[in-house]
């Protein structure tokens, strides 16, 4: 029997609330494409990853148009490069970020992740000479997206990466300048990274994963919206519990989709990642949920409150749907993505500082923030140290993907265009914390790593 | 395999006959249907069977697009697991 | 027996290795960005040479040019300070263009301004930034024939300094140019080629004739030749791209080399580059007619 209700409420869910799949995400293992000669190294890579990827997108829009559910984003990621590239003899590691590059526009996806380094407890010389390069390895490519992970619950802080984190972003800001400094937007600093995640920019193929998975991030900030609509007025309860169930139904389609695409391409099922992740399209926003809740712009008292129940209704609602849940899952709030959070930052309601306290409650961090083109190298690395303090502290994952816009100040806008959207620069705090950076060293691990 | 036939329209006479008549051309056998009028706009949805058709998936899917599309009916042609498994735990 | 035997050679050689590995291995000079902030100072190495690049002024008693102000304004940058307070940081030590790396090794100096050019030869024993300036190539025609054109340069032997490689940067522009030539790079001694430069400069007779050597003309950067040697008839601006110069830091340094990088890079968003390259006379094809 045809329940009726149940498949208008999907359809709409789809066509007015814009549920999508927002990746399908393919991790691949080039840890046998590494070679003592560079060139092979790169020939290894682009043969890999075109092999195995030759079919991902066709596969994804056959599915896109037999499920009717439009899946937004095709992806590739791979193992961090430093570890690939270590085994050449060569210091140009922006030749591996080509070989990336050119296979995934090959393969015909739209991003691929993994020009990355894990860096917690100090640099190897692979970690070293990928550092470096990186202000010229994302202005030359296009499509290639990296991250760093200087600290885990397990290791501390590594203070001397975080601040090298600080002058290779505002390298990379100088480098892409002409594109709006978009580089930067293709850009992690993690800690406590996770090794599954399949959205950009800090997706990489963790060395514990098999050769190679499908892993599936979902999405419906719109969906969730609409469902809280129905209950104005009622209480915290009636909330957490609409967004479960909501986040149930979410959670499903993933999960439909990935074993589909896994069977499909012979690859094994990873994970599906249960975050709420928004668009910059109006009614797909993480913020205008929070405001739905009762508050008058993102931003104001009660933000933090309202992240908190959010995140782990969206969890729990979240589990049941999936056999593997992995990835960041959990409420995303990217500032330039997100179209009420653009709104709330530019009527100056949504400082750094209150992003900072959300941070502690939902899954990413610092995300998608546009600072002053002039703010010191040494601030951002104090920005980079404060996330990176609260993810070690908390056993979660944080990360900071923030935007020095040379030549605006605040006020001004920058321009990234598609997904990346439109970020308004935030203010950051004057007053300097070049001493404090230039300390280095080690801030150690917290009393919580302790757990055997 | 099941899969689920949205028909959505402006209310006219003889839609449920002519969809009915075009997907039995195209040997695919209807397994259930349910409609509704609101407001002049026409919305039925029938659950059908496509593997007595010889064709696949997307051969179909075009095809019934290609019929509504003469006749200003919004045809769509899904899988239904994704309903089944949205909704039952 | 032979087994004994086997294994003790095995294990002297592998000692014998160990020894090679310890002592050519890398030792680690790369300099800190904290040391330096730490120390107060910045010790620069120059070559007071050229004048616009660097050069010592009599008069004043300073040492003055392109090279010497963005000296400061990253000193500037890199202390967060004022000129005046820059002035008692900045150190400059006078460096020989034979052994410039030896004084990033030994630490005598922390960064070397002078001309080093950015090619995968030095990057090898030093770590460089991003280029603050990139000359052009400029001709001195040295028979009565003067050549003033692309063209002209057709068949004839172009004299260019050994341990640059502006013979393939001159060859790689003539390829671009689409034009059907050919020309005959000859490698010259960088003592015997330094002296004619400066003797073109001087318009004393040089002591030797590089004509001798077979050469029709000389070809390297613009900015080896003053407005005296450009103002003549047997000068020709190639408007080539020249190898840009990079400043040097020692190898490793890489957070250093960063935070250069961020200082060069403000500059050029802020067309500093630009002003400065015209004060000091450097822009390409800037002749001067009298």
């Amino acid at each position: 029997m045809i329940n009726i209700g149940n498949i208008i409420e999907t359809i709409q869910m789809i066509d007015r609330q814009h549920l999508d799949i927002r990746t399908v995400t393919m991790g691949i293992s080039l840890r046998d494409c590494a070679h003592s000669d560079a060139e092979k190294s790169c020939a290894r890579i682009y043969d890999k990853i075109t092999r195995k990827a030759e079919n991902l997108v066709k596969t994804a829009e056959c599915i896109e148009r037999e499920y009717g559910i439009p899946i937004v984003n095709k992806r590739i990621s791979v193992t961090p490069i430093s570890l690939v590239a270590e085994a050449s003899e060569t210091d140009d590691y922006v030749r591996f970020a080509t070989a990336m590059d050119k296979a995934a526009k090959t393969c015909g996806v739209d991003f691929i992740g993994g020009y990355s380094a894990l860096v917690q407890k100090g640099y190897t010389v692979g970690d070293r000479k990928l550092i470096a390069s990186l202000p010229e390895a994302l202005s030359v490519t296009d499509i290639v997206c990296g991250c760093v992970n200087v600290a885990s619950t397990r290791a501390g802080i590594d203070m001397d990466a975080v601040a090298e984190m600080g002058y290779t972003i505002k390298n990379i800001a100088l480098l892409s300048k002409d594109k709006g400094c978009s580089g930067c937007a293709k850009f992690v600093v993690f800690a406590n990274a996770v090794e599954d995640n399949p959205f950009m920019a800090g997706a990489f193929h963790g060395v514990g994963e098999p050769e190679c998975v499908i892993n599936v991030g979902v999405s419906g900030p719109g969906v969730v919206y609409h469902a809280l609509q129905s209950v104005k007025g009622e209480s915290f309860d009636v909330v957490a519990d609409t967004i479960k169930k909501t986040a149930f139904q979410i959670t499903r389609m993933g999960q439909i989709v990935a074993k589909e695409a896994s069977e499909r391409l012979g690859v094994q099922f990873g994970i599906v990642d249960l975050s709420l992740a928004p668009t910059p399209a109006v009614g797909d926003s993480v913020a205008r949920i929070l405001e739905e809740m009762g508050l008058e712009i993102c931003g104001t008292h009660g933000t933090t409150a309202a992240l908190a129940l959010l995140n782990d209704a969206v969890k729990k609602g979240g589990i049941m749907a999936s056999s593997h849940v992995g990835g960041l899952s959990g409420a995303f709030i990217p500032v330039s993505e997100d179209e009420g959070m653009i709104a709330a930052a530019k009527a100056g309601v949504l400082a750094l500082d209150k992003l900072e306290a959300m941070t502690c409650v939902c899954s990413v961090g610092l995300d998608m923030i546009a600072v002053p083109g002039d703010t010191p190298a040494e601030t951002i690395a104090a920005i980079i140290a404060d996330e990176a303090a609260i993810g070690v502290v908390n056993n979660k994952t944080t990360a900071v993907r923030i935007i020095p816009a040379i030549g605006k100040k605040v006020g001004d806008t920058v321009e990234f265009g598609g997904l990346l959207g439109t970020a308004p620069v935030i203010a950051v705090h004057p007053q300097s914390s070049a001493e404090f950076i230039h300390r280095g060293g080690r801030i150690p691990a917290p009393l919580q790593s302790l757990r055997n | 395999m099941k899969a689920l036939v949205t028909v959505i329209g402006h209310d006219q006479i003889g839609i449920i006959g002519g969809v009915c008549t075009k997907l039995a051309e195209l040997d695919v056998n209807i397994l259930d249907i349910s409609q509704t009028v609101m407001q002049d706009c026409f919305t039925m949805m029938m659950i059908v069977d496509i593997s007595t058709s010889g064709k696949d998936m997307e051969t179909v899917s075009s095809l019934l697009k290609q019929y509504g599309d003469g006749r200003g009916l919004n045809i769509r042609l899904q899988r239904t697991d994704i309903f089944d498994a949205m909704h039952t735990v | 027996m032979k087994k004994k035997i086997l294994a003790f050679i095995l294990i002297i050689l592998t000692v014998l290795l160990s020894f090679c590995f310890l002592s050519c291995g890398k030792t680690d000079n790369s300099k800190s960005l904290s040391d330096i902030i730490k120390s107060d100072k910045l010790r620069v190495g120059i070559i007071p040479s050229l004048p616009g690049l660097c050069e010592y002024n009599e008069n004043s008693q300073k040492y003055e040019g392109y090279e010497i102000d963005i000296a400061f304004i990253i000193t500037q940058k890199i202390f967060g300070c004022t000129y005046d307070e820059a002035k008692k940081k900045l150190v400059f030590v006078i460096v020989e263009p034979e052994n410039r790396v030896n004084y990033l090794e030994n630490d005598k100096v922390d960064l070397i301004i002078a001309g080093f050019t950015a090619n995968e030869l030095n990057g090898k024993r030093v770590a460089l930034s991003t280029p603050y300036l990139t000359p052009s190539l400029g001709l001195v025609s040295l028979t009565e024939e003067k050549i003033k054109s692309l063209n002209a340069m057709n068949g004839k032997n172009i004299g260019t300094v050994e341990g640059m490689n502006t013979d393939s940067l001159v060859k790689t522009f003539i390829r671009e140019s689409g034009l059907d030539i050919t020309v005959n790079c000859v490698k010259i001694d960088q003592e015997m080629f330094n002296a004619y430069i400066v003797s073109l400069r001087t318009d004393i007779t040089p002591s030797e004739n590089l004509t001798e050597f077979g050469c029709d003309c000389l070809v390297t950067d613009n900015l080896r030749f003053t407005d005296y040697v450009k103002n003549k008839e047997d000068y020709f601006d190639m408007t080539a791209v020249g190898q840009s110069y990079a400043i040097a830091a020692a190898k490793g340094s890489d957070m250093l080399i960063q935070r250069i990088n961020i200082a060069l890079g403000e500059m050029e968003a802020n067309d500093e580059f630009e002003g400065l390259q015209i004060m000091w006379n450097l822009k390409s094809g800037a002749i001067k007619y009298d």
